[in-house]
């Protein structure tokens, strides 16, 4: 049951995405990252700026503006608390994500390509330029006097990997006019790095040594880890993208059993006698070393090439996508298999970054035009879940009802009862289990690959949220078209509750949903009528469906608009009888005339049981003190006349 | 949890009066050092529980307020309103910051989420509304039930909301899809006039109008406990909540007899009763009256002007329509309806004089 897998593990209901089911904008989004728990998720902009988004409302949750270039890369701390950007003004910045305020500001000799920053403090960072081998920054020396060890204080802060080919491969890395790539693996405790002449290199974060040297038969372009570490996989030039295990035993583990760190002798040795090596590993064999091949991913057919590669969240599938500029095409690999799944297909602009949802079976690109689209299972409604009683069924069964079916009293109508359901103090006190309702359950997913239970409580998960005045703009016309773009929240919708007047609701009502449905319309076209049947929103009502939405009138509609815009939205999918808008607007009315609250008035001295009996009478009758009631009943009449 | 059932006793500390209609809800702040009132006189009143004055008054709203809720940040109140909307409040300076509309009537209920970063909100539009509360946007609309939502409540992680309706059910949703994940409904289905989660967001309670409470098993979809041991609830939307302290663990809800009754979680048994003032004469040397001159004199005095329980009588004199418990201590706070108007804020001890 889909429900149980929520609870208890959200990996088990991992599912492929399939549509686009909504994007995200501010800015022109060239790349981002979620932080551990995926609640928020940092964008960097061509415009220079760090946008953090609140996941869960997909919102702007702050900017952090810093860059004077567009800004290529960003990266979180394992805390969350501090984030990492590298831009092509040639500066790598630490931000502290709560005050938004710069840790560390450092220039780099060259554009920055990449980056990525040690899980924990005293923060390092690895930047991977345009032109040249990869730097390892010191980010706390900005901060704070340099507290760590001796050899420490010699070192510059910007300080160049070691390369793996300088004495066999004279025209390495500062020949070329492009550099390599690099990231930290999990822990810290190493670099892996690219390098142009076809070699993946593992150094060591703390001596600087080369542990490992990997011939890769073709250029890599781009790394990606998965979310435990385990896996690497590099995005090569030759259409193909390549996976590693990676064998790299974290900080205890070299404790109890130093690695053996290779000589120079040794290194040079290697690198000159294994000239003719295409694959594996040059110090440990093509079956051994710290990064062992496990499979290529490909488009045999087409030979796409690829612009970066990344696995799900589970990491049992690989998601590619492709370097075409036309067309956003994602193609999705079954990663023990290698067979290809699914192929995704979105608007006609290319992918410049690819990210998976720690938690969930959401897929995130940042798409040419600067949008942030994501990608998510059409959802298939759970009847089952709105009764506990409702069955599914694949084909047609012929029914036959039983005896007292429609009697009243059935037994057993309420699905299973407990215990006590229905008949309490029939149980006796010691048959009952003490209840616990204090004890909060830790989140499995994390506490399994968690090394360091106390960091959990010094995770930054959400920023404060803080509600700025709201401006009080003239009362427009909704849907007028002038919305400020970005997040700009001046679309409140004017106050429509002293307004009251039937007449005007109704007017707005029929504006909105023709306007709804024109929205509607255009999205469908936009994404090739897959959009997500069930939008997050309705398209009116955020503001970033219809900023984003192509023509002339992709203006906004006030927040009130959203109702209309989900209900078309939702059209076949309405489960429950609903109150007909005409109700609403003689509730309206109504209220407006007359004094009414409802705590007080609630159920005005009948039987609350009636309330449940009204829906099934339909016609209704009159019921003192329950104004709403009636009122909903002459427009379910005016519904049936009009049928 | 056996522990002394009739060993403990409830002091009246303030009575609050000054809301010039029936109390709809009071909320504890989430520091515990606040108390957030909602009333039909339209205003919230914001009270010092230490010294209980009365701090603030907000008015905006254009009809009464059916619900108050704190932001976890305690800077902001979000209230719902019998005008369709809902409004987010500064509680620093008393000024109105957003006004969420989109409901299409009453709307009945609301709650934030731990991070407070959203806002849900119930109406007897019978949906449910999620909204951003950083930009005041309705994020989500649920058609959730087929009668008025009377209560929404998140999980304490934020991934599940609660709801619960006239037409007798309890729906569970995913925060982030708006899924619905699961329908608790009872063999009668009676109307539901409240649902919250536990702290821990593992069992539901819920009050419905055949004056009951219950407790639900939402995953195996079981009431594992019932509570009907002589509150009345057949109208109105009472409110109640789980009190857990080192007294007992309590189920506190109120009564349309003007008292407040204190169930035991485990037991499922009368720990106390606040009887209202009508009862409480002649109640006096029992239960929690006897021991509530001493506690109450000092505030009435003060501050309870016009308080509807003059001359000794401590209790309610209606339906006591709000309860709410204090995030970290054993003490409750009750609101009254018309014509009692007041809030009335009550400490839990061990009885000195055990029976």
């Amino acid at each position: 049951m889909k429900f149980i897998h929520a609870c208890e593990d959200p990996f088990q209901s991992v599912e492929l995405p399939e549509v686009i089911e909504e994007f995200l904008d501010h800015g022109t989004a060239l790349c981002m990252a979620f932080n551990r728990r995926g609640t928020l998720l940092a964008s960097g902009t061509k415009e220079g700026q760090v946008v953090v988004w609140d996941f869960d409302t997909r919102g702007v949750a702050s900017v952090l503006t810093g860059h004077e270039g567009p800004v290529t890369s960003v990266a979180w701390s394992r805390n969350g608390r501090h984030l990492i950007s590298g831009s092509e003004d040639q500066r790598v910045i630490l931000w502290s994500v709560l005050d938004g305020a710069q840790v560390a500001r450092v220039p780099v000799p060259s554009a920055v390509a990449k980056v990525s920053l040690s899980p924990r403090a005293p923060y390092v960072g690895v930047v991977s330029v345009a032109e040249g081998p990869p730097l390892l920054v010191d980010l706390a020396r900005g901060a704070a006097a340099p507290a760590a060890g001796g050899d420490c204080e010699q070192r510059p802060q910007v300080e160049a990997l070691p390369t793996a080919g300088d004495g066999s491969e004279p025209a390495s890395a500062r020949g070329t006019n492009s550099g390599g790539v690099a990231l930290f693996s999990r822990g810290g405790e190493v670099v892996i790095a690219a390098y142009p002449r076809s070699a993946l290199c593992v150094v060591d974060t703390v001596s600087r040594r080369i542990l490992d040297v990997v011939r890769v038969p073709a250029r890599v372009t781009e790394l990606h880890l998965n979310r435990k570490g385990t896996l690497l996989l590099a995005t090569c030039q030759d259409q193909r993208v390549r996976m590693y295990d990676v064998v790299i035993p974290t900080h205890a583990q070299q404790q109890a059993l130093p690695l053996q760190v290779p000589s120079e002798v040794q290194l040079a040795e290697a690198l000159a006698n294994n000239k003719s090596v295409k694959s594996g590993s040059l110090l440990h064999g093509p079956e051994g070393g710290l990064l062992r091949h496990v499979r290529d991913f490909q488009n045999a057919v087409e030979r796409t090439p690829w612009r970066m590669a990344a696995f799900s969240t589970d990491s049992e599938h690989v998601v590619g996508a492709a370097a075409s500029k036309a067309q956003l095409q994602l193609y999705i690999w079954n990663r023990p298999l290698g067979n290809m799944e699914r192929i995704l297909e979105g608007p006609k602009e290319g992918a410049l970054s690819l990210v998976w949802h720690p938690l969930r079976s959401l897929l995130l690109s940042c798409a040419a035009s600067g949008r942030i689209y994501i990608w998510a299972k059409v959802h298939a409604e759970n009847w089952s879940a709105f009764a506990p009683d409702f069955k599914e069924l694949d084909e047609n069964t012929e029914y036959v009802e039983r005896e007292d079916e429609f009697d009243w009293n059935t037994p057993g109508a309420g699905g299973d009862l407990g215990p006590s359901g229905g008949n309490a103090g029939a149980d006796s006190d010691s048959e009952l289990p003490c209840l616990d309702v204090l004890t909060r359950e830790r989140m499995q997913v994390f506490s399994s690959d968690e090394e360091d239970n106390g960091e959990a409580a010094s995770e930054l998960l959400y920023l404060p949220v803080v509600v700025e005045p709201e401006m009080q703009a003239p009362a427009r016309e909704e849907g007028d078209g002038t919305e400020a773009e970005g997040d700009g929240d001046g679309e409140e919708a004017p106050d429509a509750a002293a307004a009251g007047g039937q007449a005007w609701q109704q007017q707005q009502q029929q504006l909105q949903q023709a306007q709804a449905a024109q929205q509607q319309a255009m999205l469908m076209q936009l994404h090739g009528s897959r959009l997500a049947q069930f939008p997050r929103r309705g398209p009116g009502g955020g503001g970033y469906m219809v900023n984003g939405a192509p023509g002339p009138s992709g203006g906004g509609l006030g927040g009130g608009a959203a109702a209309q815009g989900s209900e078309a939205a939702l059209g076949h999918q309405q489960l429950w009888p609903r109150q007909l808008p005409d109700a609403a607007a003689v509730a309206g009315a109504e209220e407006a005339a007359g004094e009414d609250w409802r705590r007080g008035g609630m159920a005005g001295g009948e039987e609350g049981r009636e309330a449940a009996d009204d829906m099934d009478d339909g016609g209704g009758g009159q019921h003192a003190g329950r104004k709403r009631k009636v009122q909903f009943d002459e427009g379910a009449l005016e519904m049936w006349r009009g049928r | 949890m056996a522990r002394g059932a009739s060993s403990v006793e409830f002091r009246c500390q303030h009575v609050f009066s000054g809301h010039g209609k029936a109390i709809a809800s009071v909320k504890f702040a989430p520091s515990g050092g606040l108390l957030a009132t909602g009333s039909a006189d339209k205003t919230v009143g914001l009270w010092n529980l230490t010294t209980g004055a009365r701090l603030r008054t907000f008015s905006g709203h254009a009809a009464g307020i059916s619900d108050v809720a704190w932001h976890p940040n305690e800077r902001y109140l979000a209230t719902a309103a019998d005008d369709h909307s809902l409004k987010l409040w500064d509680v620093e300076t008393g000024a109105c910051l957003r006004t969420l509309t989109g409901h299409t009537n009453y709307v009945f209920c609301c709650n934030f989420d731990a991070p407070g970063h959203m806002l849900a909100s119930g109406s007897f539009d019978e949906t449910l509304r999620l909204w951003d509360v950083r930009t005041g946007k309705c994020l989500r609309e649920v058609p959730a039930h087929s009668d008025p939502v009377t209560a929404v409540h998140f999980s304490y992680d934020g991934t599940m909301l609660v709801s619960s309706s006239l037409d007798g059910l309890i729906r569970l949703w995913d925060t982030q899809t708006g899924h619905c994940l699961k329908t608790l409904f009872d063999k009668d289905s009676p109307p539901v006039s409240f649902a919250m989660f536990s702290p821990n967001a593992k069992y539901v309670l819920c009050n419905t109008l055949d004056s009951r409470a219950r407790i639900w098993d939402y995953e195996r979809g079981r009431t594992v406990r019932m509570y009907d041991g002589g509150h009345v609830n057949k109208q109105f939307c009472l409110s109640s909540g789980f009190c857990t302290s080192d007294l007992g663990h309590w189920i506190v809800t109120g009564s349309e007899d003007s008292s407040v009754y204190v169930y035991d979680l485990n037991t499922q048994n009368v720990v106390a009763r606040i009887p209202g003032a009508a009862t409480a004469t002649e109640q006096a040397a029992t239960d929690a009256g006897g021991a509530t001159p001493m506690e109450t004199d000092a505030p009435a005095a003060t501050y309870g002007t016009g308080a509807a329980g003059s001359a000794g009588g401590t209790g309610h004199t209606a339906p006591v329509l709000a309860v709410n418990v204090h995030p970290s201590q054993p003490i409750i706070a009750t609101g009254g309806h018309s014509p009692d108007n007041t809030v009335r804020v009550w400490a839990a001890s061990r009885s000195v004089a055990a029976e």
